[in-house]
């Protein structure tokens, strides 16, 4: 690993309400800034530098990046989240990163396709960032539990990717699920068959199975962003281990947390 | 401010400090090498090794608990082979001294991890890990019965040239009876404490919060209880004994020291952060140089420990 990793204190620039229990977090911090990878994240913490409580740090994927500007969307979950969204602009809190492995954009894709349900919708839109600069197509498929859950419409129109949204509930876009969206765009699209339409998605553990499914289905190249429980977030404690289809253990913070579909849901 | 010396020697081990970080919790070292000065460590103590490749618990194998945290990582590793052809070139290169944290499954397993390790470029020490089921004798803890912990610690110390640390289990009824009889195993000295056994339930659900539903519970939570094991061992055998167990910044470490340790271990806290060993040493250095103190070593107080009561001579808590 060429890169050099940061851990310090970070400058809080923005704390912003974005949708029910969410925020974004935005960290003045060059350091990561400068080399973090969509799908990359970090561990923010000691959140209380002083007390032993909260014990560990907590992962957050970067949801956006620009300047020395990192920006995390953070759902208030628990005791932690509920403490990061308690900070305010000027204060300042320990981040570690960037850290993992992120997603890996194949060079030749032709269609870009971003399948994001919940908080998921985190590291995509940093991918979304990323590929709305590369010449290929991109397109944002988004799904939330109702309209208040989602993230501003402006933000994701600012992207300037393609983007469709559905809620359970169907108070905004689409009534039902990212998966059906991704049926819908694969009807639309005739052309966009195999190799040459790269997949990414993050979200529930079902949805991602379910969309990966699809993806293999039409021989897409798949890629999923996985969640774990981690102490340490730079694979030294092993307490984030998975086994993918083949028994073969992976560190999700170190492996991933980014992996092909069909090491983590089989070929 | 005075000089001071860090250096130690612990039987045939020397280290530069006396501030290492534990098994576990380091990885092999190279996982943190850009996130600290691994160079300012006394000793990288590894992950634990075994003969063959472990695949560990199930998940989720780390839960936070107040103060610390549990860990059912279940000793998953790559095997020795691997560890010394992918893992120790690494360690070769770093200063510190390397110290291979070991465990078997039976008394042979333990003796064959020490022979191959033996006469290895780079490997200055073993640890044991005794805190681990025996399956000849129905699984009971080698760490948790005097004359079994002798046996493993006797058997890997008579089957390499390397200077054996014993890291004792805290999990046990009399750690003091025990860590007597390792004395006469022909080691170098002991290590006190690996995790506590602990467990937490999903208040909900009414399942387990951890895969294997049992885990470790290190961090501050554990640290008056190491102490008290430190100073307990310290006042009845005499053997190094090197202290872990919830230290987070260098007063605890001093604390340990205090209670009879010749050199600590840092273990979750580099979770938390990465820096917390080399912190450690810093404000530990500072301090005996403030103490007008010519060495870290002068931190131990052994002979007060040795002088207090024990408390086994009054009531618990009394
Ligand atoms: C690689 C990665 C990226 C993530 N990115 C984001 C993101 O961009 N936005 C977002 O809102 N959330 C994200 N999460 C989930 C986020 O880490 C948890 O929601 C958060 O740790 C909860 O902390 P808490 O103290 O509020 O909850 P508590 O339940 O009080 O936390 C207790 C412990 O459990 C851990 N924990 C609880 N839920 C999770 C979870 N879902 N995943 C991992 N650990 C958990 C905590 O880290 C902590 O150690 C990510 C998780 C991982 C592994
Ligand atoms: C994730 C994790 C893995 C560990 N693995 C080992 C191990 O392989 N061998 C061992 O002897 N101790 C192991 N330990 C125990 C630590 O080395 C140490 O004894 C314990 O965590 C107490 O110290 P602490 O409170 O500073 O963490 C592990 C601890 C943790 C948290
Ligand atoms: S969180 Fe420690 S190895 Fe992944």
């Amino acid at each position: 690993m060429p890169m050099k990793r940061f851990h310090n204190r970070a400058k809080i620039v923005q704390v912003e309400d974005v949708a029910r229990d969410t925020v974004r977090l935005c960290l003045q911090v060059a350091e990561i800034a400068d080399q973090v990878e969509p799908g990359q994240f970090v561990m923010l913490g000691p959140l209380a530098p002083d007390s032993h409580d909260p014990f560990l740090n907590r992962p957050f994927s970067v949801h956006a990046c620009h300047d020395d500007i990192i920006e995390l969307l953070i759902g208030v979950v628990g005791r932690g989240s509920r403490m990061l969204s308690e900070f305010v602009p000027g204060q300042d809190l320990y981040v570690l990163g960037p850290l993992g492995s992120g997603f890996q954009v194949p060079a030749g894709a032709k269609h870009m396709v971003l399948v994001g349900g919940g908080l998921g919708i985190a590291p995509l839109f940093y991918l979304a960032q990323h590929c709305s600069r590369l010449a290929a197509k991109t397109v944002l498929l988004y799904g939330a539990g109702n309209s208040e859950q989602l993230l501003s419409t402006v933000t994701l129109t600012d992207l300037g990717v393609e983007l469709a949204l559905a809620t359970d509930d169907g108070s905004a876009g689409h009534h039902g699920h990212a998966g059906d969206l991704l049926l819908n765009w694969i009807a639309a699209q005739p052309e966009a068959r195999g190799r040459d339409t790269y997949l990414a998605t993050c979200g529930p553990e079902k949805m991602m199975a379910a969309v990966a499914a699809i993806g293999r289905e039409h021989d897409f190249q798949v890629e999923v962003s996985l969640e774990a429980r981690m102490a340490c977030g730079v694979g030294a404690c092993l307490g984030c281990t998975a086994f993918d289809v083949q028994g073969k253990a992976v560190r999700v913070c170190h492996e991933g947390p980014v992996f092909p579909a069909g090491e983590v849901f089989g070929p | 401010m005075t000089k001071v010396n860090t250096a130690l020697s612990i039987g045939e081990l020397k280290l530069a400090n006396p501030v290492m970080v534990a098994s576990g919790t380091f990885g092999f070292g190279e996982e943190y090498a850009d996130l600290m000065d691994v160079n300012a460590l006394g000793a990288v103590v590894t992950k634990g090794v075994s003969l063959e490749a472990r695949r560990g618990n199930p998940p989720p194998r780390t839960i936070e608990t107040p103060a610390g945290m549990l860990n059912s990582v279940g000793l998953e590793n790559p095997g020795v082979e691997v560890f010394l052809r992918d893992k120790l070139p690494w360690l070769r290169k770093i200063k510190p001294a390397v110290i291979v944290n070991i465990f078997g499954s039976t008394i042979e397993e333990y003796g064959r991890l020490a022979q191959r390790l033996d006469g290895q470029e780079g490997i200055d020490a073993l640890e044991v890990n005794i805190s681990c089921p025996n399956v000849k004798q129905g699984g009971i803890a080698f760490g948790s019965d005097a004359d079994l912990a002798y046996q493993v610690s006797a058997h890997v110390a008579k089957s390499c040239h390397l200077p054996v640390l014993v890291k004792c289990s805290p999990n046990v009824t009399d750690l003091v009876a025990i860590a007597k009889r390792v004395a006469d195993a022909g080691v170098a000295g002991l290590t006190l404490i690996n995790t506590l056994r602990g467990m937490a339930i999903d208040y909900r659900t009414g399942r387990p919060m951890l895969g294997n539903g049992i885990g470790g519970l290190s961090g501050p939570a554990i640290r008056p209880v190491a102490i008290r094991a430190v100073f307990e061992v310290c006042a009845a055998v005499d053997l190094p004994v090197v202290g872990c167990g919830g230290i987070v910044q260098w007063q605890d470490a001093v604390e340990f020291m205090r209670a009879g340790a010749c050199a600590v271990q840092v273990g979750s806290a580099t979770f938390r952060n990465p820096k917390t060993a080399n912190g450690v040493l810093a404000g530990m250095t500072a301090f005996a140089a403030e103490q007008g103190l010519h060495s870290t070593q002068s931190l131990m107080v052994t002979a007060h420990a040795k002088s207090v009561p024990t408390g086994d001579r009054k009531e618990p808590g009394a």
